[in-house]
């Protein structure tokens, strides 16, 4: 590098120009998005595989209260570790029951508070062509590939799986031509992209690929109640706003609305 | 779309802005001040290299949630809550990209000719006026790529912000959180839209890094 001076009058210049541009920048884009109203809005801890429903409900619940709904959505596991790790949910929508059962051990949730709110469905998904599937005996068939499921240690749905085919006593049968996947997402592009002949997951899941077709449904007394559970943790500091939002989520009204998504009535009141 | 590519842009500026001065600082202290320690701190810069983002995001959230030391402190003497907010997926950006740039810099200032800086303190001038006058206008280019790589890191960061910050739409969700989203909804295509978006993202403060050289040098 050599030293020469007008070179280093244009640099210094230049850092400083980055700056300032860099600052205008923030300035810019900040006032965009920190325009806070004073209620506050509630802060919702979701399931995934709530979120096309919920968007429209909370938009619903806006319109109606004013009040404004953040909704936060990931694997519900992950969600109720980070409320008890201290992350601000003014309300946990959760699939499976277990995730709820980690905050009120925590003490961070009441049981009494806890509201059913949904439930869902176990079926088999196939490619196009589903000939000769249509029970989980037949998925022992010759003419079945390989058969997807989520790992049960790392998915409620797994779990579900599992349960099911030990009561139906094809469990060990059918292990050996078993992919074990970490989410319901990897079964459905597993089948999708043909490199197993069938996977287990939720209805809601299979009904968002209209390139799968769904061969059967899988018993649900196989297998122990799929529910998703709603309860407002009892740190946050949005109580009543949150307890409304959840009223709108479990009545009827809002029971239509997923409905249309493929979930199903909870499992305490089914239809 | 549009809020996604707003937040990154903002989240990657702060970041950026936050890890500069504090890069441009370490990086002295460590290669021309020498001082005692240097090397434990030069060790600190770049740990968060060496553990898992998630787990960097597991730390900040502990520290700052409602439970943590410094969340119950900011809470009492200013009555915000740091976490999930787009200012923590700044900070977990922050420190997941300081490496790079501190890393940079220091490569940068170590290029620096000492001899040209001890004479110009032989000929009288104060330490601040060697940095602005010499040290930092010769390691100019390596600050800007510091900066650049930095900025590209925290445009990128997920596993951090993912847990400090949530993925609140509108809010904290950046774009690869929306990618993440839409790639564990099946929306494929919109996924591999936003994957051309941050792609284009990346060039662009490329193609401005360059620029920006090519005129340092003409000058």
């Amino acid at each position: 590098m050599s030293v020469n001076p007008p070179a280093k009058m244009g640099s210094r210049k230049q850092l400083g120009s980055l700056f300032l541009a860099a600052a205008a920048l923030v300035l810019i884009v900040g006032s965009v998005s920190c325009g806070d109203d004073a209620e506050g809005p509630i802060l919702v801890f979701a399931a995934a595989s709530l979120t096309d429903p919920l968007i429209e409900l909370s938009e619903r619940f806006e319109d109606e209260t004013g009040i404004r709904v953040d909704l936060n959505f990931g694997g519900s596991n992950a969600l109720a570790r980070q409320i008890v790790a201290g992350a601000p949910a003014d309300l946990f929508l959760s699939a499976g029951a277990s995730p709820v059962d980690l905050l009120i051990e925590e003490g961070l949730a009441a049981e009494s508070d806890v509201r059913e709110l949904l439930g869902n469905e176990l079926v088999v998904v196939t490619g196009s062509d589903a000939a000769g599937i249509d029970s989980l005996v037949s998925l022992l068939d010759d003419t079945v590939g390989k058969v997807a499921i989520v790992d049960s240690g790392l998915g409620p749905a797994g779990t579900y799986a599992e349960q099911a085919l030990r009561a139906d006593g094809i469990w060990d049968a059918l292990l050996p031509k078993t992919v074990m996947t970490s989410d319901v997402r990897a079964v459905l592009s597993y089948v999708e992209a043909g490199n197993v002949d069938a996977g287990i997951v939720y209805r809601t899941d299979a009904e968002s690929v209209p390139e799968l077709s769904v061969a059967f449904a899988v018993p649900s007394d196989l297998h122990s109640p799929i529910r998703y559970l709603g309860v407002v943790p009892k740190e946050g500091d949005r109580l009543g706003a949150a307890t409304r939002f959840l009223e709108l989520l479990s009545s009827d009204d809002a029971g239509n609305e997923f409905g249309r998504f493929g979930f199903l009535a909870p499992p305490s009141k089914a239809r | 779309m549009l809020d996604a590519i707003l937040i990154s842009v903002q989240v990657a500026v702060v970041a950026t802005l936050i890890n500069l001065p504090i890069a441009l600082v370490l990086s002295w202290l460590v290669v021309k001040k020498r001082i005692r320690g240097a090397f434990l701190l030069d060790i600190l810069a770049s740990l968060p290299l060496a553990v898992p983002p998630v787990v960097v995001g597991y730390m900040l959230l502990l520290m700052f949630g409602r439970h943590g030391p410094l969340g119950k402190v900011l809470e009492a003497a200013l009555g915000w809550e740091l976490v999930f907010t787009w200012f923590a997926a700044a900070l977990a950006a922050a420190i997941v990209s300081f490496p790079l740039t501190a890393r940079a810099i220091m490569v940068a200032m170590q290029g620096v000719d000492e001899r040209i800086e001890r004479s110009a303190r032989s000929l009288g001038a104060g330490p601040l006026r060697v940095v602005l006058t010499i040290t930092l206008p010769l390691a100019y280019r390596g600050i800007l790529a510091g900066v650049l790589l930095g900025f590209v890191r925290a445009v990128s960061e997920f596993g951090a912000t993912i847990v400090v910050a949530g993925n609140i739409p509108g809010k904290t969700q950046t774009l690869p959180l929306a990618i993440y989203q839409n790639v564990q909804l099946g929306r494929d295509s919109e996924a591999m839209t936003l994957v051309a978006i941050s792609i284009a993202l990346a060039v662009v403060a490329l193609a401005v890094h360059n620029w920006l050289l090519a005129r340092a040098n003409r000058l």
